[in-house]
């Protein structure tokens, strides 16, 4: 597998989480053993990231910072 | 050649646990504080896996379900640490959006992780380096990635189980050892005086 092609596989399996709450949820719901081969298969295999999408998605790789302020209010 | 983690992919409904490994994880602090405000300084780190004592994650995350409360295990908080890809590490460039907020710069081509660290990392010898590969069943799902161990952070167990949609995989027990016991041995050691520098 070349260096390229081993970060699509970490690229598209996360993107396929990112685009689709609802598969990984039903993913995650089957049972480790029964059929996880065909589900990262189709993680792995359907999802190549679209050229529009690879700037966006290589900035989540860094680690991500803000700063913000928050004004106290006494909670009773 | 960059030895491989067996991981496996859980439930949902399934509890955190040690070698849980999540994505986007978010950790804040308190930058600053005045009267009024706060001033919160918030990192996400791209990926992290849970690097906190099994028995201890275990205990917190049912205390989270609230299916015990045993005061003498209580923990605040569980300790992470962030995996990053391994081709933007190279010269710190995962850290360029942190350093901006710092008002820091990052030297050009500074070495964070050389040639030499990944010739040693990928032997499987860097004391501070973890070189990681991932695989499920017979697919590599991470792969080109290196674990900082300088880069320990700790977050809520709260967190975590509500976070446990962003929980990519969990990596085996046997693997997860070998990476602990690389965490502890990276915090074990024992920084030497340079002799040429005189003591402060």
């Amino acid at each position: 597998m070349s260096d390229e092609n081993k970060v699509d596989v970490i690229s598209s399996y996360l993107e396929s989480l990112n685009n689709n709450k609802e598969a990984s949820i039903e993913q995650k719901e089957i049972s480790y053993g029964s059929g996880i081969d065909s589900q990262m298969s189709k993680y792995i295999e359907t999802t190549k990231m679209e050229e529009s999408n690879a700037a966006e998605y290589e900035a989540t790789k860094i680690v991500k910072c803000r700063r913000y302020k928050l004004y106290k209010k006494e909670i009773s | 050649m960059v030895s491989t983690s067996k991981a496996v992919i859980l439930p949902a409904e399934q509890g955190v646990g040690q070698g849980d490994v999540f994505k986007d994880v978010k950790y804040s602090y308190i930058d600053s504080e005045d009267g009024d405000s706060v001033e919160v300084m918030e990192l996400t780190f791209p990926y992290a896996i849970v690097v906190s004592q099994s028995c201890d994650v275990a205990y917190m995350d049912d205390f989270e379900s609230g299916e015990t409360s045993a005061v003498v295990k209580y923990m605040p908080s569980i300790l992470m640490c962030p995996i990053y890809p391994k081709d933007l590490i190279k010269h710190g460039e995962h850290l360029k959006e942190v350093f901006s907020y710092l008002d820091r710069t990052i030297e050009s081509g500074a070495p964070y992780y050389n040639r030499e660290d990944i010739k040693v990392a990928e032997k499987d010898q860097h004391v501070r380096f973890h070189a990681l590969k991932i695989d499920v069943d017979d697919k590599t799902i991470v792969d080109q990635a290196v674990i900082d161990f300088k880069h320990l952070f700790s977050v809520p167990m709260k967190y975590l189980h509500n976070h446990r949609l962003q929980r990519i995989c969990t990596i085996e027990d046997i693997y997860i050892d070998q990476i602990v016991n690389k965490m502890a041995a990276y915090l074990a050691r024992v920084g030497l005086p340079d002799p040429k520098i005189p003591e402060r």
